[in-house]
């Protein structure tokens, strides 16, 4: 991510760990959350991220906008709840209060799409095999193992359904079956050379795991820091947040003091994966 | 001390033995070359001198290492190298890779370090030590998994045809970096290999297996000196200058060259190029892959009824061209038969036969592969013509690789193309099945189908191919008849080739020359 603005001495390459954790409260609190600051806050800090990084562009742009739009314009179609009517659908009340609902609620799932893609760029393959080596040993392998296999399997069978297309004279549906057929025998075939080389290194249940990260003081800090942030948004969803309503006519924001600190603390958690640096991706030598 | 004592082994429910009386022993830090012609054992053999991928089935007799038995040796005491680069890698980075050995062996995390930064140093892994797998060439995986075998400091490496899928510049490497490991760490080394003409240097002793028995054992000289004196298909795996000078002392080329010019020769006559019309124009053709432009206005002619080979590097971009050929019809294709655009029905008269012959079958044994596609008694006759008539209620993966390849080569026959492309046949088999693969494939040039082969195996382009082109930069160049094309190559030519130089430099088969008494 070539980020043009510069937190020059905030950012450094983190331990996975505390990213993981960055993401999943980011993730769980927003979900959990449906209050419209907190909804808006998240749908403008994760589209600044993306258009930074240059992964939104384009195309995908525009299809996200159609789908926003489409959220917010049928949740008042079901949700007949409300008190202000705009106007009658089909019989049915058109309500302002269902159609702010709807806007929450697709500024929820755009964001939460937005942040998914910005964690897959954050969290490497080499991250998640870590993470789950260290509970699970034998999984954290089997990632590995998958991670490898797929783009081979991928190509292998692109390979295969081109010479099926050309000189299978049977019909489209056979060849593509048969492409199929082919595709996981050969799998199975140069599996078996697969295994072998791992049988001929020892491979056993009882294992280490190999893995260039180191735990630092810096990380327990950001731990600490993202651990806080949870605790205090947990306990004010249950004095307040959890009080948010909709229907029948929109509770007020309420911009004192406490909620005030709240809307900050959520927007500094989401702020925060700007001082992770991104390893750099390797070019083909 | 590695000792094989009345080795006895057959597969379960045969009734012939694979291995049988096989006794011999190595020292400590020798190397042994094992030979032979395809289905003698070889394989067999090495896979027996690793107690975890020891073959199902029923073994009599002895394997010890320093007068113990050979399964009290720990799995990082034998270091194993698989023939397919590809196959054989378990990781998704390469450092990771080089550690899965150590983790295997429940190495602690710091020690792992330490001995992977070593191993990085040791086989320049340096740049691609952070890179996914799949991104490397075939020869620099083959490095990579010769280095994580080695991480695990080995007594024994046994390696299985290593460099028979990589090009003649990167089984040298390969090899290089064997000669290094054998000089520094006095590893004992057991290697199969077809074309053994660059690991000849290396060895000190050869097994010569033959049908499962050892035909010959001893210093490499004797071995060889017996084998030149015995009509056997093994001798087309010899090594050309051995062909000619018919003596087993000149294991390496620097005491070939030496030979040859204290002796006298007489050139055979080469056969003059036939003359032939076009059949295949491609005009200014571009080609991308993977963002990377490939082929850069590329123009070519190809002549009716000739058989062409395409030389070039691993990443020169012949799979490519190969591919377009095949597959690509229209005006955009820049593929021109008869002046025009290739069309559809003529596209369908190509072929392709793909390195990995496997992606073609789809069915259970030979005889249902080929089922359906034509009259059972053509089906018949190719089956013979091409030695596959015993083998009709096998399943294809069973088959030898050169035999998929002939199946794969059937199949594609039924569609009775113009144009036959192929995609390095030659990678892989041996020296006999080469010489079958060659006389089909001139077979056919006579039957009028056109050849263009794409190949590193500069010896078969040499016997066979009636002329030869270059793929450099996107643009094949010095397209001549093969033995001009050789003629005016220093560095790309058969190893016969350097070293009749300085006779005539269209010189570059055994069968060319002659010893003038």
């Amino acid at each position: 991510m070539d980020a043009t603005f510069h937190l020059a001495d905030f950012r450094r390459y983190y331990h996975p760990f505390p990213i993981f954790l960055c993401f999943l409260s980011l993730i769980l609190l927003l979900v959990l959350i449906p209050h419209p600051i907190i909804t808006f806050l998240s749908l403008v800090i994760s589209g600044i991220f993306l258009i930074l990084s240059k992964q939104l562009k384009g195309y995908s742009f525009i299809y996200s906008f159609i789908l926003y739009i489409l959220i917010i314009l049928i949740n008042p179609v079901f949700v007949t709840k409300g008190a202000t009517v705009l106007f009658y659908f089909f019989g049915a009340p058109y309500t302002l209060e269902a159609l702010v609902y709807g806007i929450v609620f697709a500024n929820m799932v755009m964001s939460l799409l937005w942040w998914s893609l910005i964690f897959r760029s954050f969290l490497t393959s080499d991250h998640i095999i870590y993470l789950f080596s260290k509970p699970f040993k034998v999984l954290g392998l089997m990632i590995a193992v998958v991670f490898r296999l797929i783009p081979k399997f991928k190509k292998q069978m692109q390979d295969i359904l081109l010479y099926q297309k050309k000189y299978s004279n049977a019909r489209p549906l056979k060849k593509g079956l048969d492409a199929l057929l082919i595709s996981i025998t050969w799998a199975f075939e140069s599996s078996l050379t697969m295994v072998d080389s791992m049988s001929a290194r020892g491979y056993q249940s009882k294992r280490t795991h190999f893995h260039l990260f180191h735990f630092s003081f810096h990380d327990l800090k950001l731990c600490i820091l993202i651990v806080f942030i949870d605790l205090w948004m947990l306990a004010y969803y249950f004095k307040d947040f959890s009080n948010y309503y909709f229907y029948p006519k929109i509770k007020p924001i309420s911009f004192d003091c406490w909620s005030l600190i709240s809307y900050l603390m959520m927007t500094l958690l989401m702020v925060l994966p700007s001082c992770f640096k991104k390893e750099g991706q390797h070019v083909k030598g | 001390m590695l000792k094989v004592e009345n080795l006895q082994f057959r597969y379960p429910k045969e009734s012939t033995f694979l291995l049988s009386d096989l006794h011999f022993e190595i020292n400590d830090g020798e190397f042994l070359l094992v030979i032979g012609t395809s289905g003698s054992g070889k394989s067999t053999l090495l896979r027996c001198l690793k107690p975890e991928l020891q073959p199902f089935g029923e073994r009599t007799g002895k394997i010890t290492y320093a007068n113990e038995s050979l399964e009290k040796l720990n799995s990082c005491d034998i270091g194993f190298v698989f023939q397919d680069p590809d196959d054989q890698m378990v990781m998704d980075k390469v450092w990771h890779e080089l550690a899965f050995g150590l983790e295997n062996m429940n190495m602690p995390v710091d020690q792992m370090k330490h001995r992977v930064a070593e191993i990085v140093q040791y086989f320049k892994l340096q740049e691609i030590y952070d890179c996914p797998v799949d991104q490397l060439s075939s020869g620099q995986k083959q490095i990579v998994n010769l280095a994580a075998a080695m991480a695990m400091n080995p007594k024994i490496l046994l390696l299985d045809e290593p460099t028979s899928r990589l090009d003649p510049f990167m089984a040298k490497q390969f090899l290089q970096f064997l000669k290094e490991i054998h000089d520094d760490f006095h590893t004992t080394i057991i290697m199969v290999e077809h074309r053994f003409e660059e690991v000849l240097p290396l060895s000190q002793k050869i097994l010569w297996l033959d049908q499962g028995k050892a035909a010959a054992f001893g210093v490499k000289e004797k071995v060889l000196e017996a084998l030149i004196h015995q009509e056997h298909p093994l001798h087309l795996a010899l090594p050309e200058y051995m062909k000619l000078t018919k003596t087993a002392l000149l294991t390496d080329k620097w005491t070939a060259h030496t030979y040859i010019q204290d002796h006298h020769w007489k050139v055979n006559p080469f056969l003059p190029l036939a003359k032939r019309g076009i059949f295949l124009q491609i005009k200014e053709l571009n080609l991308e892959y993977d963002r990377h432009r490939v082929l850069k206005d590329l123009s070519f002619d190809l002549c009716e009824g000739e058989f062409f080979c395409l030389l070039g590097a691993n990443g020169s971009g012949k799979s490519t061209f190969l591919r377009h050929l095949a597959f690509a019809f229209g005006r955009k294709s820049s593929i021109y038969y008869k002046h025009t655009p290739i069309d559809k029905a003529m596209n369908k008269k190509i072929v392709l036969l793909p390195q990995n012959p496997q992606v073609l079958f789809a069915h259970d044994t030979v005889e249902e592969e080929l089922s359906g596609l034509e009259r059972v008694e053509v089906i018949d006759q190719w089956l013979k013509q091409f030695h596959l008539d015993g083998q009709r209620h096998q399943h294809p993966y069973d088959l030898s690789g050169g035999q998929q390849q002939l199946l794969a080569l059937i199949k594609l026959l039924l569609l009775k193309p113009k144009l036959l492309l192929l995609d390095e046949p030659t990678n892989g088999i041996d020296a006999s099945m080469k010489q079958v693969l060659g006389e089909i494939l001139t077979d056919l040039k006579q039957q009028g189908i056109t050849i263009l082969c794409v190949s590193h195996d500069l010896e078969f382009c040499a016997a066979f191919a009636d002329r030869c082109g270059l793929l450099f930069d996107g643009k094949i160049e010095a397209v001549e008849a093969t033995r001009e094309f050789f003629k005016n190559n220093l560095f790309y030519t058969t190893s016969l080739g350097r070293l009749f130089r300085w006779l005539n430099p269209r010189i570059l088969l055994a069968k060319d020359v002659t010893e003038d008494e």
